[in-house]
Formats: structure tokens, sequence, C-alpha cells
């Protein structure tokens, strides 16, 4: 092994060192347990085959708060989406006013990335109540960053001598951007937002869990009452449901590209 | 024709609207009547907190947020050793049944890390072992796409140089295969660490440990100055955690 130098040798022996240290402190904080494991892998059957005896009266309850879920993502998205069209403009440095705005909604944009979207759930359950409408705002918010932050970013890359083009003909501010750069980001636009649906989809399961309506409410209720067959009956049916709408909003965005 | 379609689409989205809107309870007097509860609600998460600042509460809640992102770390481990099988298996030009195993992994992706979390709670009682494991299996559909990807652009040449000196296969792997996908392997998961670090926030809150366990508390009680400092410590801990492995991962590509 005399083809690595010495140099290379420490580092290498550093990196590992700090690697395994943290690998080690980290199996003792999480209680790494393998015979916990090992017989705890028959209750993943009992789990399954707790689905082969459905409670079938429980059935319309799942797909109702389930239907919440999407309405509860179709609303959310909308409304980030509204907002997130003009909010990318001011995100961008090509379009944004000046550097003041420019700075300013960049700022907000990945602040709001930060906060985790159970956090806003959280904080708006308590100002709401509980219901569907904190989970509508809490996607709304949460959905706008994203959409913001890819947006803007097309905005950033989009094709200057298109602009020059439209420019040239004495087009002002309005006009070079609805005519040299909407066109250029309009079908990924329509992509970031079905993908931000399926993705709230996702997130609605995780913000019932707070009271913000949808699936998440009453499987955090069976999970408290500790009702393992009906708890297996909704994971299976929002995996279902999800694996569905994923499927067809795949399908609609490779028809958009 | 094309008409027809582009008028049968307008009504489809009118009415998936009217259906959305129509059925949820969502009423102006509520919102009105919720913008002065919101303004004390934040007065009290992130001007009132102050008080808590570097108080007992808040030195514990910092050892809950390490104790969250060695959950992260853990979970992040088993996934990336748990995703190069994985990757081969569903390699086109590794393996003959690839696309079975890309079907299997889209299954992992698609399953709600929160759903999984909840087995596993069942499964190893609660506590940061469950969290996780939730983030280490969930984390195997995204990781292991990327090494699947990264393993079908491997150089062959170099394979069939060291089949040629003889090497058997263990050599092979190790000399022709893991040299060329090692750092993509490292990239993939110290970014998938970073994902994992949301995640593993979000998991505790089932019972799976850490700081979520410890925010969802607060927010059941009400007591909006703590989850006010929690939310902080989150927001901080997670923008330095995406610096430092935006700095890590800058340097090894």
């Amino acid at each position: 092994m005399s083809v690595l130098t010495f140099k290379t040798k420490l580092k290498i022996f550093f990196i590992s060192t700090i690697f395994l240290t943290f690998l080690i402190i980290s199996a003792i904080v999480v209680e790494f347990n393998l015979i916990d494991l090992i017989i705890g892998i028959p209750k993943i059957f009992d789990f399954i085959f707790s689905l082969l005896r459905p409670d079938i009266s429980y059935f319309p309850t799942i797909i109702k708060k389930l239907l919440e879920t999407v309405q509860i993502s179709i609303l959310g998205t909308t409304i980030a989406v509204i907002l997130a069209f003009p909010f990318s403009f001011l995100a961008s440095y090509i379009t944004s006013p000046n550097k003041f705005t420019y700075f300013i909604s960049k700022t907000f944009m990945n602040f709001i990335r930060t906060i985790p979207d159970i956090v806003l759930a959280s904080f708006f359950v308590a100002v709401f109540g509980i219901g569907a409408l904190p989970g509508v705002l809490a996607i709304s918010l949460f959905s706008f960053g994203i959409i913001t932050k890819l947006l803007s970013e097309d905005i950033d890359a989009v094709d200057m001598n298109q602009l020059e083009g439209v420019e040239s003909t004495g087009a002002n501010r309005i006009q070079i951007i609805y005519f040299g750069i909407v066109p250029q980001i309009l079908p990924n636009f329509i992509s970031y937002a079905l993908y931000t649906f399926e993705v709230n989809v996702r997130v609605s399961v995780v913000l019932g869990l707070v009271g913000a309506g949808g699936i998440g409410q009453i499987l955090i209720e069976n999970i408290r009452l500790m009702n393992y067959e009906k708890v297996s009956m909704i994971v299976f049916i929002t995996f279902l449901a999800v694996l569905v709408i994923d499927y067809i909003s795949e399908k609609v965005r490779e028809k958009l590209i | 024709m094309k008409r027809w379609a582009k008028f049968l689409i307008i009504i489809l989205i009118i009415s998936v609207y009217y259906w959305a809107i129509s059925t949820i309870d969502i009423n102006l007097s509520r919102i009105v009547e919720g913008f002065p509860k919101g303004v004390i609600i934040l007065k009290r998460m992130f001007i009132n907190s102050i008080n808590l600042l570097f108080s007992e509460f808040f030195f514990s809640m910092l050892i809950e947020m390490l104790k969250t992102l060695f959950i992260a770390y853990f979970g992040t481990f088993i996934a990336s050793i748990l995703s190069i099988p994985f990757g081969f298996l569903a390699a086109s030009n590794f393996s003959r049944f690839s696309r079975i195993f890309k079907v299997i992994l889209n299954f992992i992706r698609t399953f709600p890390e929160i759903l999984l979390a909840i087995i596993f709670v069942s499964v190893v009682g609660p506590g940061p072992f469950a969290g996780a494991l939730a983030i280490g299996i969930h984390s195997i559909g995204m990781l292991g796409k990327l090494y699947t990807e990264s393993i079908e652009n491997i150089d062959k040449g170099v394979i069939e140089a060291v089949d040629s000196a003889g090497g058997n296969f263990w050599q092979k792997f190790f000399f022709a295969i893991i040299p060329q996908v090692f750092v993509y392997f490292s990239n993939y998961s110290i970014y998938r660490f970073e994902l994992a670090v949301r995640s593993a926030t979000i998991v505790g809150m089932v019972g799976a440990g850490g700081i979520g366990t410890q925010l969802i508390l607060k927010v059941q009680n009400r007591s909006w100055e703590q989850v006010g400092i929690i939310i902080i410590i989150i927001i901080i801990t997670v923008a330095l955690v995406d610096y430092i492995s935006h700095q890590i991962r800058k340097r090894l590509v």
C-alpha cells in the first residue's frame, strides 16, 4: 500500500475515526438493540395479518377522511401556486425590481422552508382550532416555499436571447416578462405544482397528527386507543392512495414535458 | 375535437375545486377571529421566550436536538449499507431483475415515513431506535435509486482489466467497482443525512424520541414559549447541518 502518501493515509485515518466515533455514539443514543428487532419482527406480520380480517364497518370513515386529505392538498397546493407565481419574480435576480426586494424575498423564502411543516400546522391549529382549515394554511405556506425556490431558480436560468428579442421590439417590463419569460418557465411551473401536490398528500397525513384534519387525525386517535387493527387498515389504504396519486401525477407530468 | 377536450378538462377542474371547497369547513369569520390569537401566540413564541434562552430548559432541548441528529445519523447509516445490495440488484448492467428491484425501490420511496415510524414503534416499542429504523428503511427508497444510477454509469473497462489480471469476484468488487462509485455513494449519503435530520424531528412526534417528541408535548400543553425555543433550535440546527454538509460535498466532488 505504498501508493498512498503519508498525508493521505493520515487523512483517511482521521476521517474514518470521526465516522466510527459518531457511529458508536449514535448506536448508543438510539439504543440499538438487535434482539429487540428480531423479537419484534413477528409483530410486522401481525400488522399484515390483521389486514386479512378487516373491519368493513370502519371502511367508510377511512375513505371519508382520506378524501378530506386529498381536498386539503388540492386547496393548499392551489393557494401556494397562486402566491408563488408572482413572488418567484421578486426572488429572481433577473426580474426583481432592485437588490433590496431580491434580498428580502429570497431570505423570506429560505426562512419559510426551514420551518418544519408540522410546526406550521401546530401553529395554525392553535390559532384557528382543529379542522381542515389549519391544514390548508400550513400546506399553502409550506408549498409556497418549495415552488418559489424552484421557480425563481428557473427564472434565473432563463434564455437571455429571447428576452433581448422581446426587449428590442420596445416592450415594457411586464410585456418582457409575459412574452419573454413566462413561456419558458410555464411547463416547469405546472410540473412543480403537480409534484408539490404529490408531496402534499403525504404531508397532510402528517399534519393530521396535530389536528389539522384528514386521515392523520383518525390515525393518531387509533394509535392512542391502541386499535392496531384499525391502524394497519388505515396505513394500508393510505399507502394505496398515495401510490395511485403519485402514479397519475407522474403520468400527467410526463405528458407535459 | 380538440376544443371539446379542452372544454371537458375545464369542466373537470371546476368540479374538482367545487368538491374540494364545498366539503371543507372554511369560513371567513374563523379566519378573522384567529388573527389576534395568532399574534399573541407568535409574541409568546418568539418574544416572551427570550427569558428561556440559556435556561435549563434550553440546554435540555439542545441535548434532545443532538439526540435527533444521532437518530438521523444512525438511520442514514442503515440506509447507506442496505442501499448497496439494492443498488446493484436494481442496476440494469449488473442484475437480471433490475426492473423488479426498481419497482420495489419505488414502493419503498412512496411509503410515507410517518407510517413506517408507526409500524416500527409497534415493533421495537417507542423510542429512538424505532425512529432510526423508520428513517433507515425509508431512505433506502431514494438512496437505492441514486446508487443504482451511479452503478449504471460505471466504466466496464476497469472491471475487465482486473478480470484479465486474474482477479476474483471480490477483487473485482473492491478494486474495480467500489473506487468508481465510492465518491458518489458518500455524496448521496451525506445529502440524504440532511433530509434525515428533518424527518427525524417529524418521526419523533409519533413517539420515536428526540426533539420531535418534546415538540409535540409542548404543543399539546400550549406552552408556546417553549415551542418557540424548540423551533428556533430546530431551524438553526437544520441550517447549520445543510451548510456543513454542503461544504463537505463540495470538497468531495
